[in-house]
């Protein structure tokens, strides 16, 4: 059970975190919940795997799949300002979900249906845990996790950007009426979001399935994650991303119930979100 | 009637536009060159598509005819629930599967009854689970549902590809009965069912069940204050929508004798939420034309030597464009059509017919307006909202035959009290007591339907209805077109046929009144009616309600800023101040008391 458990963090765990720190900032920010993040990511990650595969080396193959998936979703950031900076939260919402089809099927074009080697940025194991090899991979973006969920949660409270991203998250107008360039720094959190969501997916790629949908819809369990945090806590959803998939390392092991280790995600979201929203009876009063 | 404010709501029909739609509409002037480029898309694609429909009945193309009515029945499924009520469900799959398991089942297991009635299985199996996905929808929503249903497909679609299809593995195929044994025959079954299932949803959306939908989406308090409870109509709607998809699924089967897990793998989910958006699954016709697209689009495009994938990103941008728009191709069509016909009656002269009045209009006797008692009696009522006492220890009586005002400074608790009384505030200190017997263990839509109907402070009628259908829908379908009529006359509204997205902010407000009114309450609260009127204008509402308690039989608690208006309506004052109340009496009266004067206009006012 342990060591299956360490595997799942290995395996997956991180990733999560990372897409939830990813989803939290990009949410507070642009008041967008990214549905798309996970595909962005993929793009990013196919890229890299693309020029690794005609002989690039690994190194500027991922800084260009970085930069990728930032412009990608740069494009999208810029979409969500023109057309949708004020338009209602269920639009803005089936927007994303759109951006979701979109990315997943630009990806199939640009990149083909066949399965890609995915290059493992990290290679090798760092060690040993319970008798299993942990991936290095696993280890550095759970790393990379902690380190984005201190440094923004930092940043956020001390630095002046910090309190103007606080600000957009509570009143994108009345922010751009104080003279904040709201519409410039939400493109700039899609920059952000887009180059951390490429990062999870080069990290948690060549240990998957490398379908293109099936890592698109790892934003579920990013997304988990980032509730558990109520869209908060940063480091709250780290934890949770970690756990969720040491979770899931736990019933990958069983051979009986592996089948259920993609529902545990959607049990948790609901829980939890039906936890949050028990008293939420009506909508909005005015 | 004032003509329309600017706010085009007619064009709701984008999917999840329901709710603060008008708001987001942009303004007509800069729209048009934006809308050709898609647009113009979609008529090239219809016209490239046409001929390949009526020629093409090759035996390649009927499959592909028959894979479109499965669609187009999966996209009207969608559109109920995103564009209807506004309820972004993104797993129309996950009931499809449903369908298509049972039907699988049924055949494996040789239950009898054959094909037919294992299809309709198959959507009776769905509805559970269109239940149970329902529930989180009674507390979730927005992104939150969105949220949901996205990874309970994903959830469904795993466990799917672990468990084969029954008949899958053993080769045991659904054989279609002789009747339907070449594709022609089934080809004319799915888009018969189709057209009976769009046929069966526009009967329902002329009864209130239905036409609560559209009031779901605008706002659910509204829907509740009607006497609708929301819960039976989110689960009912869910369930239908469950049926629907279920039906698609054995339909699928009944296709190819088996389905396989990625038949519903969650981008068809995903494409089928788009083009539902962008060509409006809600309208029969956009949701017959989003079926023929995405079945064909492959099709076509791989004959002409063009990658697939290009189908689905067209379909992603066609969506977020018609989000943009704040209108889907076939919903910006019809509000085309609507303004060519508009214009040609203008133009022969024929306008709307105005609301006649009837000379006495028919009063439902109520056992609880038994004439000398009160009709609703408010005794100690406290609300709390965490340390702040709203409302502090209020009794008022509300008699039957006159007209009660309720005023006092803004944040005197007026509107809490309403809030209290109609059932949207639980855990209230208290006794609340309508003909007598307490309603405190009421929920909203039981009251409403006991006889206590309340107004909003900014209105919430539906754009999409007419003047006529909404004040239908308030009085929950029990009333004559005659009655309806004049309702919407005695307040001065617009025309039954009027479409409320066209009149401006004040007639549909006077429409919100006369649908409280046609549903002949016993207590009508109204929450500021005149805000925002002209000084003339408000007189004639005064007026208005100084005559319903005599004309309709209902008494009328009005809340009220404007003095004015209270004295030209109310035979009887009570003040609020701070949660309590300081004064009562006549209007005159109230109006010279000391507190009253120092309430409002404040201490030194008084002592000066």
């Amino acid at each position: 059970m342990l060591t299956s458990a360490v595997a799942g963090i290995a395996d997956g765990g991180g990733a999560y975190a990372l897409l939830a720190v990813a989803l939290i900032l990009m949410y507070r920010t642009t008041g967008v919940l990214n549905f798309a993040i996970a595909a962005v990511g993929t793009f990013g990650t196919f890229l890299t795997s693309f020029l690794y595969g005609n002989g690039w080396p690994l190194l500027p193959a991922t800084l260009i799949g970085m930069a990728a998936g930032a412009a990608v979703s740069v494009v999208y950031g810029l979409v969500y300002v023109r057309f949708f900076f004020d338009a209602p939260q269920r639009h803005r919402t089936a927007v994303a979900i759109a951006l979701l089809l979109g990315t997943i099927s630009l990806t199939y074009r640009v990149f083909g249906e066949n399965p890609r080697y995915l290059p493992s940025i990290v290679k090798g194991s760092v060690g040993e845990v319970a008798g299993i090899q942990v991936s290095g991979s696993g280890v550095l973006a759970a790393a990379l996790a902690i380190g984005a969920a201190v440094g923004l949660t930092l940043m956020l409270s001390k630095t002046r950007l910090g309190r103007q991203l606080r600000g957009i998250s509570q009143g994108p107008v009345t922010c751009e009426l104080l003279g904040i360039r709201v519409r410039a720094l939400s493109v700039g959190c899609w920059a952000v979001g887009g180059a951390i969501g490429t990062i999870a997916m080069l990290l948690v790629a060549p240990g998957q399935d490398t379908q293109i949908e099936s890592l698109a819809l790892l934003v579920v369990p990013g997304l988990a994650a980032a509730l558990v945090a109520v869209f908060r806590r940063y480091w709250i959803a780290v934890i949770a991303g970690i756990l969720l998939g040491a979770a899931q390392g736990m019933l990958e092991y069983s051979n009986s119930l592996r089948v259920f280790s993609t529902a545990i995600p959607f049990v948790v979201i609901l829980v939890i979100l039906l936890w949050l929203e028990r008293r939420e009876v009506w909508d909005e009063a005015r | 009637m004032r003509p329309a404010d600017g706010a085009q709501g007619t064009a709701v029909d984008a999917a999840a536009n329901g709710g603060a739609g008008v708001a987001a509409l942009p303004p007509r002037g800069r729209s048009l060159p934006v809308v050709s480029i898609s647009r113009l898309l979609a008529v090239i694609a219809i016209i490239v598509l046409v001929p390949v429909i009526v020629d093409g009945f090759t035996v390649f193309y009927i499959d592909v005819c028959i894979t479109a009515a499965v669609f187009a029945l999966l996209i009207r499924s969608l559109g109920i629930l995103t564009e209807r009520a506004g309820m972004l469900a993104v797993c129309p799959l996950a009931f499809a599967a449903m369908g298509a398991y049972t039907v699988g089942y049924c055949n494996v297991h040789g239950w009898p009854g054959g094909v037919f009635l294992w299809m309709f299985l198959g959507g009776v199996a769905a509805m559970p689970v269109g239940f149970l996905v329902g529930l989180p929808a009674l507390r979730l929503r927005g992104i939150n549902l969105a949220v949901i249903t996205l990874s309970f497909g994903a959830a469904v679609y795993s466990l799917l590809n672990t468990y084969e299809f029954p008949g899958y593995e053993a080769g045991n195929y659904v054989q279609r009965p002789s009747i339907l044994i070449n594709d022609s025959s089934y080809f004319i079954l799915c888009w018969g069912v189709f057209v009976a299932v769009c046929v069966g949803i526009w009967a329902l959306e002329r009864r209130p069940f239905g036409t609560a939908w559209r009031c779901v989406a605008r706002s659910e308090r509204a829907t509740a204050a009607m006497g609708m409870s929301v819960v039976r109509t989110k689960l009912g709607l869910f369930m239908i929508s469950a049926f629907i998809a279920g039906i698609a699924g054995a339909l699928l089967v009944g296709e190819f004798g088996v389905a396989v897990g990625t038949n519903f793998d969650p981008v068809t989910a995903l494409a089928l939420f788009a083009s539902a958006i962008m060509l409006g699954g809600g309208n029969p016709e956009g949701a017959a034309i989003a079926g023929i697209f995405i079945a064909f689009t492959p099709t076509v495009l791989g004959d002409l030597g063009i990658n697939q994938d290009f189908s689905n990103i067209f379909f992603g941008v066609g969506a977020i464009q018609a989000l943009s728009m704040g209108s889907s191709i076939t919903g910006f069509w019809r509000l085309q059509i609507r303004r060519i016909s508009l214009r040609l009656r203008g133009r022969r002269g024929l306008t709307d017919p105005p609301p006649v009045l009837l000379s006495t209009p028919p009063r439902r006797a109520r056992e609880s307006d038994a004439a000398g008692t009160d009709a609703m009696q408010i005794h100690n009522l406290t609300v709390r909202f965490g340390n702040v006492v709203a409302l502090d220890d209020v009794s008022l009586v509300v008699p039957h035959g006159i007209v009660t005002g309720l005023i006092g400074p803004n944040g005197a608790g007026k509107s809490t009290l309403v809030d209290a009384v109609s059932g949207f505030i639980r855990g209230y200190d208290g006794v609340i007591e309508l003909g007598g017997e307490p309603i405190d263990r009421l929920s909203v839509h039981r009251r409403a339907r006991a006889g206590v109907r309340r107004t909003f402070q900014h209105e919430r009628t539906v754009p999409e209805l007419t003047a006529g259908e909404y004040v239908r829908l308030a009085a929950r379908g029990r009333i004559s077109a005659a009655e309806i009529s004049d309702a919407l006359a005695y307040v001065d509204g617009p025309s039954p046929r009027a479409l409320i997205s066209e009149v401006d902010v004040g007639s549909r407000r006077l429409v919100e009144i006369a649908g409280c009114l046609a549903s002949r309450p016993t207590v009508l609260m109204l929450d500021e009616p005149t805000a925002g009127l002209a000084q003339t204008e408000s007189l004639a509402v005064a007026a208005a309600i100084a005559g319903m308690p005599e004309r309709y039989g209902c008494a009328v608690l009005l809340i009220e800023h404007d003095m004015n208006v209270v004295s030209a309506a109310c035979g009887h004052v009570t003040v609020l101040d701070f949660g309590s109340e300081i004064a009562s009496g006549t209007p005159a009266e109230v109006l010279q008391h000391g507190a009253v004067i120092s309430a409002y206009l404040g201490d030194q006012m008084v002592t000066v």
